[in-house]
């Protein structure tokens, strides 16, 4: 959607996504005096329970949305912070037991850089590479397992290429050895159905601002049966079970929880609409000369098509379409100059993936912006094959 | 991020056709590798030591592709004496190109010597 003619068409909600008016304004009721503003821990008054009652509400809220019980929700800053106080967590809890991590190459920075430091303290670190369509396959954990290894690690949907991976496999390979599973479901939101009452993944990390919610706020899933246990990563206070100290931030949980609802009352429909626009971009896009999709056909979700344009640089395209706001890569990266590591995991040429851009389409992209978008796209491509001449 | 010079420039960039091969006071360059996604290819109508028309092919990403265009502007009209002089320092600073593009700079530099030595 363009908020007007000189606004750009905004095809980056794989970054983040506005907030959803609706879930603003439950969050504007929790911050000011006439609000619910108390401090959630404060038992001895009214404006305590306030809030207590207010975040006791949206855990449940939270919970109910993505299959889980109330108390295996651990609200966090984000999912950064999620998948830090699970993987740091995880890992050093069951240090005594093994020093074998499982993780693949196509993670978010918020994953890998995790890693990166685990493997800098001592920990051994098996980096499973995806295949050429960006799926991870079971076979591929299955072989990495070793008698040490305490806990796998893999995203569900792909932040660069949207490819879904195969978690319910997955899971039940981690159950069979008695492994953690941690899944980094950032993305995963309202993009896949999220049941964790069926799926038998230990932890599982979660983002406000994917779906409609606000930035610097998300969840961490720890399964209470069988319970997965953690060292938290910093002190101060026994909120969240001790596991995330810190005085709840009563807006942000409120947030979360009503995105989340929100997200999953409305699943359907939204996909639909993902699903028409798709129908249209994809084809348009691929109908231009050396423009390939990079990443599954199938086995990824509509929201994202990540293609390259062969022979062109996307840096230099992205510039020359300020009518359009897209990525290339993911937006951590957008600001380096290295090429995606995602790209280059499933085999592209460093020259193939700085050719590739990243368009994620969102609840608020119209047909008309789609169809503006293409003409756009296709006028600069042929100026910069021009350009190049033959 | 990009600045406004940089942006200007590269929007400005469009396509004329090259002259046939063997046009009188046309003097050609090629730098880079087309392979590699970095490449130009520079050609000027020189008449009377005077550069009066610059025309180009351009493989590479936005800087780049703003530098040649640039240079087009800026070479139009001098004379082959200023070509001579023109340094990578220089048009980074006009252009306010990032110290890790400091190569598109030097490219178009390069290009331009090789011209400016066929003439003499
Ligand atoms: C797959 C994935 N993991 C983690 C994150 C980080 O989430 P947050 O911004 O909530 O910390 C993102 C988004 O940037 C993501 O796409």
């Amino acid at each position: 959607m363009a908020a007007n003619d000189f606004e750009p068409i905004y095809l980056d909600y794989m970054a983040t996504t506005p907030v959803d008016e609706s879930v603003a304004e439950e969050m504007m009721r929790c911050l000011t005096i006439q609000g619910k503003f108390g401090n959630p821990s404060s038992a001895t008054h009214l404006y305590g329970w306030r809030a207590q009652n207010t975040v006791k509400g949206a855990r449940e809220l939270f919970a109910a949305s993505i299959g889980a019980m109330p108390r295996e929700v651990i609200f966090t800053s984000g999912a950064t912070e999620a998948n830090n106080l699970a993987i740091q967590g995880a890992a050093r809890f069951y240090a005594k037991k093994g020093r074998h991590l499982i993780t693949t190459s196509i993670e978010h920075k918020a994953v890998l850089d995790v890693f990166h430091a685990l493997e800098k303290e001592g920990f051994a670190i098996t980096w499973v590479q995806p295949n050429s369509e960006g799926i991870i396959s079971v076979d591929a954990i299955a072989a990495a397992i070793t008698p040490q290894t305490t806990l796998v690690s893999t995203m569900w949907v792909n932040n660069e290429i949207g490819t879904i991976q195969p978690i319910a496999d997955i899971a039940a390979l981690t159950r069979q050895h008695g492994i953690l599973l941690h899944v980094d479901a950032a993305q995963a939101m309202g993009k896949v159905a999220v049941d964790l009452s069926q799926l038998p993944v230990d932890l599982m990390s979660f983002s406000a601002h994917k779906v409609y919610g606000p930035k610097g706020s998300g969840a961490l899933f720890v399964r209470d049966k069988p319970r997965a246990r953690l060292i938290p990563l910093f002190w101060g206070g026994e909120q969240e079970q001790g596991l995330r100290a810190g005085t709840l931030a009563t807006h942000q949980i409120v947030g979360i929880a009503a995105a989340f609802h929100r997200a999953k009352l409305h699943a359907e429909e939204n996909l639909n609409h993902i699903r028409r626009l798709n129908a249209i971009f994809l084809p348009g896009l691929l109908a231009l000369e050396g423009v390939t999709l990079n990443g599954s056909r199938e086995q990824r979700v509509p929201h994202n098509i990540n293609v390259c344009f062969q022979g062109l640089h996307a840096e230099a395209l992205l510039m020359s379409l300020p009518q359009i706001a897209v990525s290339a890569g993911s937006a951590c990266n957008s600001a380096q100059d290295e090429p995606s590591h995602v790209l280059k995991a499933i085999g592209l040429s460093d020259l193939q993936a700085r050719a590739s851009l990243r368009f994620s389409l969102g609840r608020y992209t119209t047909e008309a912006d789609i169809k503006r978008a293409l003409e756009a796209i296709q006028r600069e491509v042929q100026r910069e094959r021009d350009l190049a001449g033959k | 991020m990009y600045n406004k010079q940089v942006l200007t420039y590269l929007h400005q960039a469009t396509v004329t056709s090259l002259w046939p091969e063997g046009t009188a006071g046309v003097f050609s360059a090629e730098v880079g590798l087309k392979e590699s996604g970095t490449w130009i290819k520079l050609c000027v109508y020189i008449k009377d030591s005077t550069i009066h028309e610059v025309r180009y092919r351009v493989i590479g990403g936005g800087y780049l592709i703003a530098t040649v265009e640039w240079v087009n502007e800026y070479l139009t009209g001098k004379s082959l004496s200023t070509a001579e002089v023109l340094n990578a320092k220089f048009i980074v600073e006009v252009l306010g190109l990032p110290p890790q593009r400091f190569y598109c700079a030097q490219m178009i530099v390069d290009a331009v010597r090789k011209i400016v030595r066929q003439t003499i």
